[in-house]
C-alpha cells in the first residue's frame, strides 16, 4: 500500500483516555490511517451528541467497552431503572445520584445490563437516519454476547462445544438440587450479565462437603451487605457463607455451568484466549492460573503458545482454532471477538466457555503477520469492509 | 492446589495415555496412564471398565509401569479408589511384569487433592510382591497398613493433609530395600494429624536401613520439621533431604545450615519456601547441591502474615 494513504473514517463510541482507545489510535497511526473520531459515552449518554450527525457516508462505527468509567457506569445504571425487572438489586435515581465511586463494587448487574441494552438500542435507532455506513460489532451481537446463557445457547445451537449448563437458579438450595439432579459435583456460578471475570464462584460439593473459590467478597455496610470483586481468590468452606454469597449473586441473575477440568501447562491450569478478526483466528494467548479462574487477568500469567501447540499437536490445535472461527461465524455481526477456550486434560478436546464482544484487548500479542489485534482489525476493514448497515 | 499438570514421566519412562484403539504398543518403554476424562465420564465410562480392556491386550503382561489418572467423578470423594485397587489386586497374575504404580495422577482442576477419595491400598503390596515403586496422591480415606515387602524401593504419599495413622502404618513396615520415602505432610486444614513426634522412628534411623532419599514435603510448620530433622541420625544414612513445597522460613533454614550432618548430604531441596533473600543466598553456599528456588513472600492481610504450602489455598 506504499504511497497510498488509506482513507478510513472510524467513529468510536468509547471512554476518552481509555487504554483501549490509546492502543487503537496507535495502531491506526501505525497504518497511516487518520485518527478515529471519538464519541464519548459520557456525552452520548447525556444526549449531547447524535450519531446520525456524526456518521458520514462510508464511516465505520466501532462501539467500545464502556467500562472503567464510574460516571458512565452510573449513567448506564440510571438507564436501567427504566426497565421493569423482577428481583435483583436495584438502585433508584436518587440513590444513584448519591453513589460514590467504590472500587470493585458489583453494582446491580441486572440493572446495568438493562441499561446497557437500552443504550445499545438507542445507538441502533440513532443511526438509522445516518448516511450509509458500516459497523464493526453491531448492537444486537454485543447485547447477546453480554448475556451468558443466551450466548451459550446460541453457540450450542451452532454445534460449538460448550460446558453443560444447569439453567438459572434462584438461590443456593436450588443450585444444590439442580446439581444433584444433573449429577454434577462441580460448577461455575457466574453473573448472568457480568463481564467475564466479575462475580464468579467455582463451587464444588461431595456429600456433606462443600467448597467454593471466588474473587467476590461480601462486605457489610449500613444499608446491607455489598458485593465486591477483589484481586484475591478466596476459598470458602463454610456452607452458610457459600450459601449467602450464592443467594446474593442469584438475586441478580446467575448462569450455572459445569466446571470442566482444564489441562495444565508449566504445572498450572490454563485457558486460551483467541481473538477472531474477520474470520481469522490469528491472535492467541495462553493464560496460566493457580486457581480455577484462569480467565482472571489479575493474577494469571502467560504461558507459551508454541509449547502448548507442541503439547496438543497440530491437528488438535488447528481444531481449536477452527472452533474459534466458527464462534466468529456464529456472530456475523461482529468483525472481532474474544473467545475463551478450555483445553481438557489430555489436550485433545476443548470447550468454549466465554465469548466476549470487547475481547480484543491483548496488548503485545501479535498474529503470524506480526500485527497486534487493532492493526489486524484496521487492515481487515480495508480488505473487507465491516458489515454495512442493513 | 498447585498440581495443574499430569506427570509426563514416571519411573524413568515417558507416560502415554492408554487408548484402547491403539493398544499397548511399547509395554517396556512407556508408562501407561489410564484415565476417565471429562468426555468419557459424561459418557458413563468407568476406570474398572477401562482397566478390563487394558488387561485384554496381549501386551498387558509385559507392562512395567502404570499410572492411574482420574477416575469417573474423581472430585466426588465418595467415589473412592477401592474398586480400582480391588481390580488391580485381582489382575496381578495378568500384570505379571508390573513394577511401578502411580495411583491418582489427578490435577487440582480434576479434583483438589484432599477431595480425591483414596482407600486401603495395603492389598496391592501383597498382590504385587515384585513391586518396586508405589506413588499415591490424596490422603482422604487412604490406609496403608503394616507392609512386609521385599522389593519396594520407592514409596511416595502425596497429600494435602497426612493422617498420623498412615505414617504409623508405614513406619511399622518391613521394607528392607526402601531407598526413597516421600511423605507430603500437608496442612491441618486438609486433615493433617501427623506431628514431628510421629516421625521419630524415621528420624532416629530405626526404620529403613537402605534409605537414600527422605522427603518431608508440602509441610505446614516446616520449620519444626527442619529443626527435628537437622541433627537427626537418619541424615548419616541418606544422601538427599527434601523439605520442598512447604512454608520454611529463616528459622528452619538456619537450623539446617547449622547442622554438620546437612553439610555432608549430597543434596538439600527446599524449593517453594519463605526464607529471606539473604538466608536464601547463604543456604545455597552450603557446599552441597541446594535447590532453594521458588522463594515466596508471605501474604499480608490485616497485619497477619500467611505462608502457603504448595498444596493448599
Amino acid at each position: 500500500m506504499a504511497g497510498h494513504r488509506p482513507s478510513l473514517d472510524l467513529v468510536v463510541v468509547a471512554n476518552p483516555g481509555s487504554r483501549r482507545l490509546a492502543l487503537l489510535g496507535q495502531a491506526m497511526a501505525g497504518r497511516g490511517v487518520p485518527a478515529p473520531r471519538v464519541v464519548s459515552y459520557e456525552e452520548y449518554l447525556r444526549g449531547g451528541v447524535r450519531l446520525a450527525r456524526v456518521l458520514r457516508e462510508g464511516s465505520v462505527l466501532r462501539i467500545e467497552s464502556p467500562g472503567q468509567d464510574f460516571e458512565v457506569e452510573r449513567a448506564i445504571l440510571a438507564l436501567g431503572t427504566e426497565d421493569e425487572r423482577p428481583g435483583g438489586s436495584s438502585l433508584g435515581r436518587e440513590g444513584l445520584g448519591r453513589l460514590a465511586f467504590d472500587r470493585g463494587r458489583i453494582l446491580g448487574p441486572g440493572q446495568w445490563y438493562a441499561g446497557f441494552s437500552r443504550l445499545l438500542r438507542r445507538i441502533r435507532e440513532d443511526r438509522t437516519d445516518a448516511p450509509p455506513h458500516a459497523v464493526m460489532n453491531d448492537e444486537e451481537s454485543i447485547a447477546m454476547l453480554f448475556d451468558k446463557p443466551r450466548c451459550r445457547e446460541h453457540l450450542v445451537d451452532g454445534g460449538i462445544p460448550c460446558p453443560r449448563a444447569l439453567g438459572p437458579v434462584g438461590g443456593y438450595d436450588e443450585l444444590r438440587d439442580r446439581m444433584l439432579d444433573a449429577r454434577v459435583g462441580r460448577v461455575f456460578v457466574k453473573l448472568r450479565c457480568g463481564s467475564s471475570a466479575s462475580g464468579i464462584v467455582a463451587f464444588e460439593s461431595s456429600g456433606p462437603r462443600t467448597q467454593a473459590f471466588t474473587t467476590v467478597e461480601v462486605v457489610e455496610a449500613a444499608d446491607g451487605p455489598r458485593l465486591y470483586n477483589s484481586r484475591r481468590i478466596r476459598r470458602l468452606s463454610d456452607e452458610r457463607e457459600i450459601a449467602r454469597l450464592i443467594d446474593m449473586l442469584a438475586a441478580d441473575g446467575v448462569h450455572v455451568e459445569q466446571w470442566v477440568p482444564k489441562a495444565g501447562l508449566e504445572g498450572l491450569a490454563f485457558d486460551v484466549r483467541v481473538v477472531v478478526i474477520a474470520g481469522r483466528a490469528g491472535h492467541a494467548v495462553v493464560r496460566l492460573g493457580r486457581g480455577p479462574m484462569t480467565n482472571l487477568h489479575l493474577k494469571s500469567r502467560r504461558g507459551s503458545v508454541p509449547t502448548l501447540r507442541g503439547r496438543m499437536g497440530e491437528p488438535a490445535w488447528e481444531s481449536l482454532l477452527e472452533t474459534c472461527r466458527r464462534v466468529g461465524e456464529a456472530f456475523p455481526g461482529c468483525q472481532y471477538l474474544g473467545v475463551d477456550v478450555a483445553v481438557l486434560p489430555g489436550y485433545r478436546r476443548h470447550v468454549i466457555f466465554e465469548a466476549n464482544a470487547f475481547g480484543d484487548l491483548l496488548p503485545g500479542v501479535l498474529d503470524p503477520s506480526g500485527r497486534d489485534t487493532y492493526t489486524a482489525e484496521i487492515e481487515a476493514l480495508a480488505v473487507r469492509p465491516a458489515r454495512s448497515r442493513p | 492446589m498447585t498440581i495443574g499438570e499430569h506427570v509426563a514421566e514416571f519411573e524413568g519412562r515417558p507416560v502415554r495415555d492408554y487408548d484402547p484403539d491403539e493398544g499397548i504398543a511399547d509395554p517396556e518403554g512407556l508408562a501407561y496412564r489410564l484415565s476417565i476424562d471429562y468426555d468419557a465420564g459424561e459418557a458413563g465410562e468407568t476406570m474398572t471398565g477401562l482397566l478390563a480392556r487394558f488387561l485384554e491386550d496381549p501386551n498387558a503382561a509385559r507392562v512395567q509401569a502404570m499410572v492411574i489418572g482420574p477416575w469417573e467423578e474423581v472430585y466426588d470423594s465418595g467415589n473412592t479408589s477401592a474398586p480400582i485397587v480391588e481390580a488391580l489386586v485381582a489382575s496381578a497374575e495378568t500384570l505379571a511384569a508390573l513394577r511401578a504404580i502411580f495411583l491418582g495422577d489427578v490435577t487440582y482442576e480434576e479434583s483438589e487433592m484432599s477431595w480425591i477419595g483414596q482407600s486401603d491400598v495395603t492389598p496391592l503390596f501383597d498382590a504385587y510382591p515384585r513391586l518396586e515403586s508405589f506413588r499415591v496422591r490424596g490422603g482422604t480415606g487412604l490406609v496403608i497398613g503394616s507392609l512386609k515387602h521385599a522389593n519396594l524401593r520407592s514409596l511416595a504419599v502425596e497429600t494435602g493433609g497426612l493422617d498420623a495413622a498412615v505414617v504409623r502404618g508405614i513406619l511399622s513396615s518391613e521394607l528392607p530395600r526402601l531407598e526413597h520415602l516421600e511423605l507430603w505432610l500437608g496442612s491441618e486444614n486438609y486433615g493433617k494429624t501427623v506431628t514431628a513426634e510421629d516421625l521419630g522412628p524415621i528420624l532416629r534411623g530405626e526404620a529403613f536401613p537402605t534409605l537414600r532419599y527422605l522427603g518431608l514435603r508440602n509441610c505446614e510448620d516446616a520449620d519444626a520439621i527442619a529443626a527435628a530433622v537437622a541433627d537427626a541420625p537418619i541424615l548419616d544414612r541418606i544422601k538427599v533431604l527434601d523439605l520442598s513445597l512447604g512454608d520454611l522460613t529463616d528459622e528452619g533454614a538456619n537450623a539446617l545450615m547449622g547442622s554438620p550432618k546437612v553439610a555432608r548430604l549430597d543434596k538439600l531441596d527446599i524449593h517453594h519456601h519463605f526464607a529471606s533473600p539473604g538466608v536464601t543466598l547463604k543456604i545455597q553456599d552450603l557446599g552441597i547441591a541446594v535447590d532453594a528456588s521458588e522463594r515466596h513472600e508471605p501474604h499480608k492481610y490485616s497485619d497477619e502474615e500467611y505462608r502457603f504450602i504448595a498444596v493448599s489455598e
